[in-house]
């Protein structure tokens, strides 16, 4: 079993009556999302949902029946060390996972030995500690990096392998290769390297995770340790390290540990772009005034750079701050990054603020609505759509928001409302036959009769 | 293992080399003996193509329909500002091509700058074909370090187009440091200084266990050689009008002596301090009397003429010695590439600039064309001791709201490489998104290409996420793919230049190309029985007399005589109509005819 579902993509499964499954709203929404393109860890941030229940629900939804995980062996993917091996040493771990993956490809340029390399620094992933890419370990010094570089780049350029048969190896080494080279492109500056390093000695678990781990109960507690960084986890308040019954479980819990360990990666490329606070800052600036959103690590760069005596923060008032009109792109700014970083009742008092501040801008209060809605406050989630729906009540989004919210409102008089309106808007605006199958899922049990002739 | 050569395609001058046997590199000396050919194609009166020195040679008779420095205007718009420029002082005629590209007008034939490149390809490929004694059809090309995806791209279909593989395109000066680092196991950084015919390029690398790896590369694309002989063209036209009140300019061929002139002065100054340049007969004027050119040249005068370029090369090298944070002290040598780096003032600048004597361990014009040679061997060897590492010269990105640049990818970033950033409309209820992939060169934005991502979910601005991501090649080819996040919609573009070629016009060109090469085969064969059919005829009107005597008296005579002028009709009937068949079915019986005759003769 390997712990790569997380990137494989659930689909539904052909000749299911929705119907009869009887599901709840939320198992609903989410096999609404499923088509094959979407993988578990997108899953988690679309709905905007704890990850638990996002689990429950594919759990569930495994469970009636309705949907699939693609095979795991599939070519694109590429298998990790399974996890179940975790006991063992890494060294005892090699022959067995050749027992269990005997589908090494044969007659290619590699041997199946290079290709287990190959596959090893592939697996740690793009977003990783670009440290552990270039084999570096927390007591590395700065030349290092060019010295292993070198070494690996000699044994992965592609000019290596010109002309030779590669099978499904060449798209992996060609992918590997540019990891190699963003790895070093990232640490040829010395204070990105410090931090990096830093990184990697107050955090060691990553670089354990194939060495060292003795116990699974281990590996969660370290991974579920807030970042040493400025930027805690959000996923702290999902600590306990949950125990399903069904026999997925397992795999469950390997899919939430990578969606944990995903976030973290997020956070060390916030890290990484921190380094280059200042870049960071001016792409930021430009991308304001031309009326583009913001990179989550721009606004923190933006943020930290926001201090009276930066001259940044000069020129940033007098583009944006000073308009009468515009919402305050400071307090936006903040109340997003502590969406970003996990404080969100701050950032909830700040989208309170926003949207008492700024009432004719809808977006702030359907954004306290999704965050209230988040938090189980679906009442006052409800008020919060409600005066967004007010200002502009054409928002498809919003629409399918509200029925969601009062569909788990458990108070029965906007649900068909709201369902309505957005199955005509949805309508006037001819969406694709993925909204309208959201808005099934949502419909009211009286209302289904009316719904499938709709659908027809 | 097939052979792989080392193509140095210069703007005035080409240079092959091949891997030897016994691992080390060697340039190829053409059919005049020479290392390197010049870069020139001509087309004749009677369409023959010709291609190198037999090209320069008649230049001066024929300039309308003999290219030089196409290398120019390859990947080039028509109206960029150096094509102008250039179009200015070029004798042969130019178009604009149907994707604003250049075309060359030769003989009423139109090409494109890729297809001269070609010519040219080709014509090195000959050279070395004729000296391995087997078929030649793997390359690895250079271009200045400098030169943009577009010219890249551009060089590659040339390849195509003369039907090379082109292994892999690499920079100049990358290829002049792995010929002076390859199998000498220095630890080592270097600088190339790379002033060639028309580009100039500046990398500086480190060498380091074998491993090539370039810091940093700037340039210029047009600056070289070129610009020097037409400072000195320039100066001489001054002169002459001055004194004779005629411009030269108009007058093409006069031209075309001029800049052979300036070029053989220029080369000459670099030995020797002043040059005597002599063109009797420049010019006749209406009432029909004949001038003469005469001007004195001193080395001074030609810094004097060409300090601004001087100048501006080493304003890059500084500016790009700052940017990457190396200071003089930290290189342990400069290399001197490319024709240009022979000329004192140069060197004296590099030696200021640098603070180090410039070095001679590389030959100027062969030491690229062997660092072609040696990494098309490490391609095919599988060796694993050397391998170059090569970085983008120009930031890359695209174009967003307002007209500013977003770089995706910086300057100096090791290839091949992939990068991707999040984009989003600006608009409310925008459907479709126009992706304009720039690349940015010294504050200059050029648009490489552009694409449309249709199809987007209509929402308010900012709602929908469309990620863009740029990949470039170890070629240096840059790839562009932008997708909607939410759909999966995907769309992509190999920057193929909106100055390019498409490829069914290269299958066309590779096509008549061949064409070319079987036709001129066969002009070649018939050239060939056309002197010996004439041979024989001599001979036969020589011994026909005596014959006559000889066999009058007999009484098969008048029948062999018959028959023999019935072979000599359809001998000169066929040389008329230059036919290749019957020319060659009638000469074996002139040959026999011939034969007896002699017999006859001898007997009596």
């Amino acid at each position: 079993m390997t712990d790569n579902k997380a990137h494989c993509k659930p689909r539904p499964l052909a000749g299911v009556n929705v119907y009869a499954l009887k599901l709840t709203p939320l198992e609903g929404f989410i096999f609404s999302q499923l088509d094959g393109q979407v993988s578990v860890e997108q899953l988690a941030d679309i709905c905007q949902l704890p990850e638990e229940n996002v689990l429950e629900a594919i759990d569930n939804l495994l469970k009636l029946k309705a949907i699939e995980l693609p095979d795991s062996d599939m070519p694109t993917e590429y298998s990790r060390p399974a996890p179940t091996a975790k006991t063992e040493p890494a060294v005892a771990m090699a022959p067995r996972s050749m027992n269990e993956q005997p589908q090494y490809e044969e007659g290619i340029y590699l041997n199946a030995e290079q290709q287990r390399e190959v596959d090893r620094l592939l697996a740690l992933g793009e977003e990783e500690n670009p440290l552990l890419i270039l084999g570096l370990t927390a007591d590395a010094a700065f030349a290092d990096v060019k010295k292993s570089y070198f070494k690996l780049a000699k044994v992965y350029h592609p000019d290596r392998f010109y002309g030779r048969e590669l099978g499904s190896y060449q798209e992996k080494l060609a992918t590997l290769f540019e990891m190699i080279n963003q790895a070093f492109n990232t640490l040829s500056k010395p204070r990105v390297f410090e931090l990096w390093r830093k990184r990697l000695a107050e955090n060691p678990a990553a670089s354990s995770q194939l060495k060292k781990e003795n116990s699974k109960n281990q590996l969660i507690a370290v991974d579920d340790e807030p970042p040493p960084q400025m930027v805690p986890s959000p996923a702290k308040a999902h600590s306990s390290a949950r125990r399903y019954s069904s026999p997925i479980s397992q795999e469950l819990e390997e899919v939430r540990q990578n969606i944990l360990k995903e976030r973290r990666q997020r956070q060390n490329i916030y890290v990484d772009r921190l380094g280059k606070a200042d870049e960071a800052m001016q792409a930021a600036i430009l991308k304001l005034r031309d009326g583009f959103l913001l990179e989550p690590c721009e606004k923190i760069a933006m943020i930290c750079t926001l201090v009276p005596d930066n001259p940044f923060y000069q020129s940033l008032r007098a583009d944006f701050f000073l308009d009468e009109n515009h919402p305050s792109y400071m307090d936006l700014l903040q109340v997003e990054v502590l969406v970003d970083s996990g404080y969100l009742d701050k950032a909830l008092a700040g989208y309170a603020k926003l949207s008492k501040e700024y009432y004719k801008i809808s977006a702030f209060h359907f954004m306290e609505s999704l965050l209230l809605y988040r938090q189980n406050e679906v009442v006052k989630a409800m008020n919060a759509i409600d005066k967004a729906l007010a200002v502009s009540p054409e928002q498809l989004l919003f629409l399918l928001h509200a029925s969601r919210v009062s569909v788990a409102c458990k108070n029965n008089s906007g649900k068909d409302y709201f369902w309505v309106r957005a199955i005509a808007l949805a309508k006037k605006l001819s969406c694709d036959i993925s909204v309208i199958g959201q808005l099934l899922v949502y419909k009211p049990a009286e209302q289904q009769n009316k719904s499938e002739k709709q659908a027809e | 293992m097939e052979p792989v050569i080392g193509i140095d395609l210069g703007t005035t001058n080409s240079c092959v080399a091949i891997m030897k046997g016994d691992g080390y590199p060697k340039v190829i000396h053409n059919k005049s003996g020479s290392n390197t050919t010049p870069s020139m194609v001509a087309v004749t009166d009677s369409g023959k193509r010709l291609i190198g020195q037999l090209a320069k040679r008649q230049a001066v008779v024929n300039p309308q329909n003999t290219v030089y420095a196409a290398k120019r205007l390859i990947g080039r718009r028509y109206d960029d500002r150096e094509v102008q420029k250039a179009l200015k002082t070029i004798p042969y005629k130019t178009e604009r091509g149907p994707h604003d590209d250049v075309r060359i007008s030769l003989r009423n034939h139109s090409y494109a700058v890729p297809e001269i490149s070609s010519m040219i390809l080709n014509g090195l490929r000959m050279v070395a074909q004729d000296y391995l004694g087997r078929p030649v059809t793997k390359a690895v090309v250079t271009v200045p370090a400098y030169f943009n995806d577009n010219q890249r791209q551009a060089t590659k279909d040339a390849g195509k187009i003369a039907g090379l593989e082109v292994l892999r395109i690499i920079n100049e000066p990358t290829a002049a440091a792995l010929t002076y680092g390859f199998s000498r196991n220095v630890s080592q950084k270097v600088a190339v200084f790379d002033l060639g015919g028309g580009t100039f390029d500046i990398s500086i690398l480190e060498i380091d266990q074998g491993v090539f790896n370039v810091i940093t590369s700037a340039g210029d694309t047009f600056l070289g050689g070129e610009d020097f002989d037409e400072r000195i063209m320039e100066w001489l036209v001054l002169n002459f009008a001055k004194e004779c009140k005629v411009d030269l300019r108009t007058d093409r061929m006069a031209l075309q002596r001029l800049k052979e002139a300036a070029e053989n002065a220029k080369i000459e100054l670099s030995t020797v301090s002043e040059v005597q340049i002599n063109l009797p007969f420049i010019y006749s004027t209406p009432e029909g009397e004949t001038l003469h050119l005469t001007a004195n040249l001193s080395r001074d005068k030609l810094n004097e003429l060409g300090a601004d370029l001087v100048e501006r090369c080493m304003h890059i090298c500084t500016e790009t010695m700052q940017n990457a944070g190396i200071k003089p002290a930290d290189l342990d040598d400069v290399l001197m590439v490319g024709g240009m780096s022979r000329m004192p003032a140069i060197r004296d600048a590099v030696t200021k600039c640098f603070g180090i004597t410039p070095s001679y361990t590389v030959h100027p014009d062969e030491a690229v064309a062997l660092g072609a040679a040696i990494q098309g061997w490490l391609l095919v060897s599988g060796n694993t001791d050397t391998l170059l590492l090569d970085v983008t010269p120009h930031d890359f990105g695209i174009l967003v709201a307002g007209g500013d640049f977003n770089t995706i990818i910086p300057k100096d970033t090791a290839i091949p490489t992939s990068a991707r950033k999040v984009f989003t409309t600006m608009r409310d209820n925008q459907t479709q998104v126009r992706i304009m992939i720039m690349q940015e060169s010294s504050n200059t934005h050029e648009l490489l290409g552009e694409f449309a991502l249709t199809g987007l979910r209509e929402a308010p601005k900012g709602a929908v996420r469309i990620e863009v991501t740029f990949q470039i090649s170890a070629d240096g080819i840059v790839s562009v793919y932008a997708r909607d996040l939410e759909t999966n919609r995907c769309q992509s573009v190999t920057v193929t230049a909106s100055s390019g070629l498409t490829n069914e016009e290269i299958q066309r060109m590779i096509q008549e190309n061949t064409d070319y090469l079987v036709t001129s085969e066969a002009t070649q064969k018939f050239e060939t029985l056309h002197v010996e059919a004439e041979r024989y005829l001599r001979q036969f009107k020589l011994l026909l007399p005596k014959a006559i005597m000889t066999l009058r008296s007999s009484s098969y005579g008048d029948d062999a005589l018959q028959k023999a002028s019935t072979v000599v009709s359809r001998l000169q009937e066929a040389i008329k109509r230059r036919d290749l068949n019957e020319l060659e079915n009638s000469l074996a019986p002139l040959k026999r005819t011939v034969e007896l005759f002699e017999k006859l003769t001898k007997d009596q």
